[in-house]
């Protein structure tokens, strides 16, 4: 039986943003959209979050090749697991299951 | 005023532009050039450094191995040498879309250079090529949109930001090895 992992949230962002960018899914390229949605981190910190996700066998990763604008330094490509997206579900399903206590318990 | 200690600093970064940038393009004739460079480069630093006469030759020397260089031009050479009075406004960094390094030269983008230090001693090998190859990018990306000035805050507040989480696995990582030094010790004493 495959394990599953709880995820944090940003986590859950950080997965949800590899899963948008779709082939074009590196750091530089996360960070600017983490940043555009309001959730402005560290490229080191990014770092962090993505290497506790593979390390959890959520993502994966390959090197590309150096580029110019980089002063010659290689991207780090990342895309999301069929355990990733397993543990993306789960959480958005236990979301959905209390959002709705939520709205009713600010109503009142 | 420009001085010989800004040429050398120039030479310097346009060398390492070289080797970083077409690492993986340059001929067999380019490599020798580039060695010779090195040579002339030390030498200039220590003409320099004692007061040397010859400076000024080496200066030139220099000057046209680099023009020699980026007559050889070959497929995403990142420097060219055009005719100048001055070199730095000889030198430029070219075959870059947002047109990144082009104010590299000259000692300028002092605090770029520090964070990519600070990141570089902050980060574990792995994540060092593209984690400072991103921030490199953001950087460039920020400094057209936001200005120098504030850029280089962002900068500086991106290393500050690195050092908590860094610092934090660093510190899981000693945790979890005292927990299980502790295990062992308490089996062996049991």
């Amino acid at each position: 039986m495959q394990k599953d992992f709880y995820i944090a949230e940003f986590e859950e962002l950080v997965l949800l943003a590899i899963l948008k960018l779709g082939s074009d899914a590196y750091g530089a390229a996360i960070h600017e959209l983490l940043e555009d949605v309001g959730r402005s981190t560290a490229i080191g910190a990014l770092y962090t979050t993505l290497s506790r996700l593979e390390d959890k066998g959520l993502v994966a990763s390959w090197m590309g090749d150096p580029t110019p604008e980089r002063g010659g330094r290689a991207k780090r490509f990342f895309k999301v697991l069929a355990s990733g997206q397993r543990a993306l579900r789960k959480t958005q399903g236990t979301r959905a299951k209390l959002s709705p206590s939520l709205v009713e318990g600010g109503a009142s | 005023m420009k001085t010989e200690k800004d040429d050398l600093e120039l030479y310097r970064d346009v060398l390492r532009l070289i080797k970083e940038r077409s690492r993986l393009e340059l001929s067999e004739e380019q490599r020798s050039i580039l060695e010779y460079l090195d040579q002339l480069v030390d030498q200039y630093r220590n003409s320099i450094l004692h007061k040397g006469t010859q400076a000024d030759s080496l200066n030139e020397r220099i000057y046209l191995e680099l023009k020699h260089l980026s007559a050889l031009e070959s497929t995403g050479f990142p420097v060219v040498v055009k005719k100048g009075s001055l070199l730095s406004s000889a030198i430029k960094a070219v075959s870059s879309p947002l047109g990144a390094l082009s104010r590299t030269f000259g000692g300028q983008k002092a605090a770029m250079r520090n964070c990519e230090l600070i990141l570089s001693l902050l980060l574990n090998k792995a994540e060092q090529e593209p984690a400072i190859g991103d921030f490199l990018e953001r950087y460039e990306q920020k400094c057209q949109r936001l200005g120098r000035r504030r850029t280089d805050l962002w900068a500086y507040s991106e290393v500050l930001r690195t050092v908590w989480p860094v610092l934090k696995r660093k510190l899981g990582t000693l945790l979890k090895l005292f927990i299980a030094a502790d295990w062992v010790r308490r089996q062996f004493h049991q």
